[in-house]
């Protein structure tokens, strides 16, 4: 190795020591400004600071590293110097190895070569003096402290993250405690069947599902006494003691609002911020046909069996779930209704959140023929407990068409379909029948028997009703009949009535051969006397007798008279004050009333508002001296809105014009009423008037700081401003003061306006 | 000429300074060192600084006594070209203007009412009312200087009143660029707008306040670039004053059982008298005890602030009944009236009515239009007719004055439409001008008024004037009562003018009237407003006719830095002087 390579290299071992000291340093300072980011982050430090003091710290720390290290000082000198030190074979002799030649004497040229052979074997094996391993380990340290601190301090900051935690259920947000509560450890148990474990926090805004059980474990900086926990449902819960600690707990299923009071040992009573129990309700499962229409209209040539897909979803569990079908048969006044409950074929039993339900509809099975009508709902139920939630589909509909539908034409007179009334009449007087024996014990002769005579002039009405539209005479007919012409009769009745059905005309048009066997004698009433022993009606036309002067079918007219006959029996008996006996008879009459109603229709003559006879005497005189001024008066003062609230706002208003705001005992009051007020709305809305809501029982307990007021102002006045409501204008009365000048300027224009 | 403005008298400073001089003269002449008449000179320059510093001495010149006043918002370019054409004017310049070259300062402007009389030009926004006021006799020409830019004039419809809407009207001197005013209540933003281009843009707000009692609204203005300047816009919003209404109808109808229930339910005292036969009525009373009005007599009428009566109870009045409803409306009372389906012009009315073919109309209320049945006359626009309602087709609702009352008109039918389909805003918004427009005015014995234009700072005097009848009316500002001049020539005005106290607002009370309350702006506040006002203020003291000028003489006071600097100087080179 020649002299100058011998210089070239310890130059470069003067480069690779500047490189490795500068390294050393750079590492120690990035770990020192790692660590001092992550620390300020982590306390929430404003960004500008964070920034400026790592920058700081950085330069420092590199600057005084470098200082020590003399970095810039760094010259061949002192490389020369160490390899003396620390490299004996060189014998102190390496700074001949940077001298020229020329300078040197032949000693000295002599040693150089010397020096120059150890130095070659020793370039390789030089060791420079660092602390790499230490700065590495330092900056490691430094990484590691700040991934850790980060990852704590970061998670609230960004918004993704904090919507992601709302829909957990858990505390809702940090919340600092009140000043005088030392400790304070909140445990929510959720409802067993949600399956949600127990959870504690210590913050005092909580959302959890409805039915939780809340506690307080609560732990305060000084001696209190009568801690309480004031909920806006106008309710409180006294905490109770157990040495420091106080202690609570309740179960919610409304969500409402709360405050932590106590009173100090000064005697004065302390409360805290408001605070939010949000309850999140458990839902009602969702259920849904997913591969049907509403209605189907099936021929009997389909496929009759239906597949029926459903989908039933809940926020913890679907429990049972069932199709409740219904199957109309028959038409008209005939339907007949049969109710099935059918379980879905997959899956057996119901358990998950999420489930999807099959089942085969077997329209024949099911017993529909043509012309009737299935409906079927899905009916879900989830696993809430006491009482589970319950959700339906709607209903939907199959119907199997009938090809060979019958359509029946309504007799043009008998347009109006009218069911009898009064056939709760009877039943009535069975009711009330049977309720007088009952209470036959408790009174006395003389009112049992009045009730009973009571009950037989029901009876009596009833019968008499009745036997209206079977004709007026039947009531009268029971001594001998005379034989009223038949013409004459007949218009009377249609006249009555005005319902022309038994017309001569009437039984061309009628088909014979479609009457049922059971009508068919009745209907033909005037040709059946041929059947007759009297030989004199062969051979009259004797088209109606008075009894059967009314549109009734025979059968019908028969079981009429049956019935007003049998509640003879029960109207005689009733006035025998002996409803025992009458009971069996009047329960004879209902059967058949039924029977008669189901058999067909009838008409039934309303009675309308008789108005009392006009005194003919005092018509049309005039005579008006009974004819008095009348006079309503009413008081319909609209109440004011939110009366507290209103008050607050003008007190704000107030407060606004003055710095710092003074409190006086009358004023807390006002605002604390409008606490009250406020809160009471915003349990519907929650999220948007509780920080309102503390700032305003900040205000009234006087307890921001000056800072802080006007922006607190501001904010509250803003809320109670927007809960205030739109009203209607209403006009106002006006004062104006006058000068006598206008007077007469008004007198003028008068005076003008009339030439 | 120099003139002497002595600290302490000129013999007490010869007595004092002339000594010493001769002693330190002496002192020096003793002083081994080189220098002794350079030395000597030292001393008594020092000593004539000295002096000087204590005798004022200021420049006395002869000169125009015309005076170029100089206020806040004057351009050096006016000052230049006046004082070319004009160069012996002296140049003055109130206290918080700048100062231009060698303008004189007004310590105070009371001094005004001494030199105030030679003021020939007043350039800038100008002199308060008060200062101007100083000046007996006012000659000047006032030149406003740079354009203002900002709200130059508001004013806040009056009165306002809770759920009615309200409205601010206002100008905007822009200079340039793309300015937005917002209106902000104390719940938030009330309306906005955006005012673009140089000029002057007059605006108008609207806001419907809530709430009764004194309210701040704030009026923002901001800039493109984002600068905000805010101001509070001080408005008060009176009590509900109740009504005492009278109808008398032939029948009930469903017109007026709304309107009963509306006006019944807003707290207003109501009489309704309905005919069921030639004299037996059947009365209904709301709010109030009974009373029954058989006769309408002048008694009966004075009660009532209105009265609704349609044409068909009209016609079936008695002419001594007529007559009192007549003299009643001129005594103040206000008469609303539907006209009959059949008359068309009544002599009893103040209206012409013109004949429409349609039997519905459009209008348009609180920003949505809404179609109505409505006779088919339309009241045709005379003079002395006010309009309530107005649309395309013509009048539909109007009001005439007749003497001191009015009588009212309303062709409108079926409005308790509006009410069933549950939008009783407009229902009220329809009802509430007429009504309110028609009702009698109660008449007060006293009224109080800020003459002074608003804004009002603090530690500024407001001018009020009194209305009042009393012999020896008494008005308190914050209970402090105020001394009050009877006008010369008008009875019962009093003027008066009293100090504004602290930003906020304050009360003035007049005998018994209900106090009025007014609002003292934070001084910087509405400054374009109160530059403005400054402006058309001095424009009306200004004339234009030039006067002739007198000769002055004007002292002008030689600045003590220089006799100071002289002082340095001769006591540092006595200081050195060893040392040289």
């Amino acid at each position: 190795m020649s002299a100058t390579e011998a210089r070239y290299r310890l130059q470069s071992l003067k480069r690779k020591y500047r490189l490795i000291r500068l390294l050393e340093t750079l590492l120690f300072s990035v770990a020192i400004a790692l660590v001092v980011y992550a620390t300020l982050n982590f306390f929430r430090v404003p960004n500008v600071w964070i920034w400026t003091s790592t920058l700081v710290s950085l330069i420092a720390s590199y600057v005084v590293r470098s200082i020590r290290l003399k970095l810039w000082k760094i010259s061949e000198a002192g490389v020369v110097h160490y390899m003396n030190q620390h490299y004996p074979q060189l014998e102190e002799s390496t700074d001949l190895l940077v001298r020229d030649d020329e300078s040197l004497t032949s000693l000295q040229q002599l040693q150089k070569r010397r020096t120059l052979q150890h130095f070659e074997t020793l370039y390789s094996t030089v060791k420079l003096p660092h602390n790499l391993a230490q700065a590495s380990l330092v900056f490691v340290l430094g990484v590691v402290a700040y991934v850790s601190l980060t990852a704590f301090a970061g998670k609230e900051n960004t918004p993704s993250d904090r919507a992601a935690q709302a829909n957990v259920i858990a505390p809702v947000e940090e919340t600092h405690l009140p000043a005088t509560i030392k400790r304070a450890v909140i445990t929510f148990t959720p409802p067993a069947y949600t399956g949600l474990p127990k959870k504690s926090s210590n913050t005092f805004n909580v959302r959890v599902p409805e039915g939780t059980t809340v506690a307080w474990d609560l732990q305060f900086t000084e001696n209190v006494t009568h801690p309480a926990i004031i909920f806006s449902a106008h309710d409180s819960l006294a905490l109770a003691s157990q040495g420091e600690q106080y202690n609570a707990h309740r179960q919610f299923d409304e969500t409402l609002f709360y405050q932590i009071a106590w009173t100090n040992t000064d005697g004065s009573r302390k409360y805290s911020d408001y605070f939010t129990i949000e309850i999140v309700r458990d839902q009602p499962p969702v259920v849904s046909v997913d591969n049907l229409d509403q209605f189907i209209s099936l021929r009997l040539t389909d496929n009759l069996k239906i597949n029926l897909k459903s989908t039933l979803t809940d926020d913890y569990r679907v429990k049972d779930a069932y199709i409740i079908a219904t199957v109309s048969k028959g038409s008209g006044e005939s339907v007949k209704f049969r109710e099935e409950k059918l379980r879905f074929d997959t899956p057996g039993t119901f358990s998950g959140k999420h489930i999807a339900a099959t089942r085969t509809l077997d329209i024949v099975k099911l017993g529909l023929d043509p012309g009737d009508e299935l409906y079927f709902y899905v009916e879900a139920f989830d696993n809430k407990v006491p009482k589970a939630n319950r959700a339906r589909t709607e209903t939907y509909f199959i119907s199997l068409q009938d090809t060979s539908q019958q359509t029946t034409s309504i007799d043009p007179g008998l347009g109006v379909d009218l069911m009898p009334d009064y056939f709760r009449s009877q039943r009535q007087i069975i009711i009330d029948s049977e309720k007088l024996l009952k209470e036959k014990k408790q009174l006395s002769k003389e009112v049992f028997n009045a009730r009973s005579n009571e009950l037989a002039y029901d009876q009596k009405v009833l019968r008499l009703r009745y036997g209206e539209f079977l004709g007026e005479e039947f009531e009268s007919g029971i001594g001998p009949q005379v034989e009223a012409p038949a013409a004459d009769d007949d218009e009377d009745v249609t006249k009555k009535y005005g319902h022309a059905h038994d017309t001569e005309n009437e039984h061309n048009l009628v088909d014979d051969k479609k009457t049922a066997p059971a009508q068919a004698g009745q209907d033909h009433h005037d040709h059946a006397g041929a059947d007759n022993d009297d030989p004199v009606k062969a051979y009259t036309h004797a088209h109606d007798s008075e009894d059967e002067a009314t549109f009734f079918a025979q059968s019908i007219r028969s079981k009429l008279k049956a019935a007003i006959t049998i509640m003879w029996d029960a109207e005689l008996h009733l006035r025998l004050y002996d409803p025992q006996q009458s009971l069996p008879y009047q329960y004879k009459a209902l059967k058949l009333l039924k029977e008669i109603s189901q058999d067909s229709r009838i008409y039934v003559h309303r009675t309308g508002f008789d108005p009392p006879p006009l005194k003919e005497e005092k018509r049309l005189t005039g005579d008006q001296t009974e004819l008095k001024n009348s006079s309503a008066q009413n008081t319909s003062l609209k109440t004011e809105t939110y009366p507290n609230i209103r008050k607050a706002a003008t007190l704000l208003e107030k407060f606004s014009d003055t710095t710092p705001i003074v409190v006086t005992p009358a004023s807390k009051d006002i605002l604390l009423k409008a606490g009250q007020e406020l809160s009471a709305i915003a349990i519907a809305q929650p999220g948007r008037y509780l920080k309102s809501l503390s700032l305003l029982k900040g205000l009234a307990e006087n307890e921001l700081e000056k800072a802080r007021q006007p922006e607190a102002l501001r904010v509250v006045k803003a809320a109670l401003w927007s809960v205030l409501p739109q009203e209607a204008a209403s006009p106002q009365a006006h004062a104006r003061t006058t000068h006598s000048l206008d007077d007469q300027f008004l007198k003028h224009m008068e005076t003008l306006k009339q030439k | 000429m120099i003139t002497f403005h002595a600290l302490l008298s000129p013999l007490l400073i010869a007595g004092l300074l002339v000594p010493i001089t001769i002693l330190f003269g002496w002192l020096e002449w003793n002083r081994k060192h080189r220098f002794r008449g350079l030395r000597i000179l030292a001393v008594v320059v020092l000593m004539t600084a000295l002096a000087l510093i204590l005798l004022r001495p200021s420049t006395t010149e002869e000169k125009d006594a015309s005076v170029l006043l100089l206020t806040p918002g004057y351009t050096s370019k006016q000052v230049d070209s006046l004082l070319q054409k004009q160069p012996n004017l002296q140049v003055w310049h109130t206290a918080d203007a700048v100062p231009f070259k060698n303008s004189i300062a007004l310590s105070s402007t009371h001094t005004l009412a001494l030199h105030g009389d030679n003021i020939r030009f007043v350039i800038g926004n100008g002199l308060a009312d008060y200062d101007l006021d100083l000046i007996k006799e006012k000659h000047f020409t006032y030149l406003p200087g740079q354009p203002i830019e900002g709200i130059t004039t508001i004013a806040v419809s009056e009165p306002v009143r809770a759920h009615h809407l309200a409205t601010v009207e206002g100008t905007y001197a822009n200079i340039a660029g793309t300015k937005w005013i917002y209106l902000n209540g104390p719940g938030g933003k009330e309306d906005s707008l955006k005012v673009t281009g140089a000029g002057r843009h007059p605006f108008q707000l609207s806001f419907t306040p809530k709430q009764k009692g004194s309210l701040l609204y704030t009026v923002i203005t901001k800039d493109s670039a984002g600068h905000a300047t805010e101001d509070r816009l001080p408005v008060f919003v009176d009590e509900d004053r109740a009504l005492t209404v009278l109808f008398i109808q032939n029948f009930p109808t469903f017109e007026t059982q709304y309107l009963k229930r509306y006006l019944a339910h807003a707290g207003h005292k109501l009489t309704l008298r309905y005919q069921l036969s030639k004299q037996i009525f059947r009365f209904e009373y709301a709010n109030r005890a009974s009373q029954p009005v058989n006769k309408l007599t002048t008694e009966v009428l004075q009660q009532a602030d209105l009265l609704i009566l349609d044409r068909n109870a009209w016609q079936s009045l008695s002419t001594t009944e007529k007559a009192a409803v007549h003299n009643a409306v001129r005594a103040g009372l206000g008469w609303l009236t539907w006209p009959n389906a059949k008359e068309k012009v009544s002599q009893d009315f103040p209206f012409a009515l013109a004949a429409v073919k349609t039997d519905t109309t459009q209008i348009t209320l609180l920003q949505k239009a809404i179609t109505l049945p409505a006779l088919p006359y339309r009241v045709e626009n005379q003079t002395g007719i006010q309009t309530s309602v107005k649309n395309k087709s013509g009048i539909v609702a109007a009001y005439a004055q007749v003497g001191r009352g009015k009588i009212g008109l309303q062709t409108l039918q079926e409005t308790y439409r509006l009410s069933l389909s549950g939008d009783s805003l407009r229902y009220g918004a329809l009802w509430s001008p007429l009504i309110e427009a028609l009702a009698r005015k109660s008449a007060g014995v006293t009224a109080v008024r800020i003459v002074t234009p608003f804004p009002w700072y603090a530690d500024e005097p407001i001018a009020v004037q009194l209305l009042s009848a009393h012999p020896n009316p008494a008005l308190l500002a914050d209970s402090i009562g105020i001394p009050l001049q009877e006008d010369v020539q008008l009875d019962d005005v009093w003027s008066g003018k009293f100090w504004a106290g602290q930003p906020g607002w304050h009360t003035l009370q007049a005998d018994d009237a209900t106090p009025s309350l007014y609002y003292i702006s934070t001084t910087g506040e509405w400054s374009g407003l109160r530059q403005a006002t400054l402006r058309a203020q001095n424009m009306a003291a200004s004339e234009s006719h030039a006067l002739q000028t007198e000769k002055v003489y004007v002292s002008r006071e030689i600045s003590p830095v220089y006799f100071f600097a002289m002082f340095v100087l001769a006591a540092a080179f006595l200081w050195m002087a060893p040392k040289l």
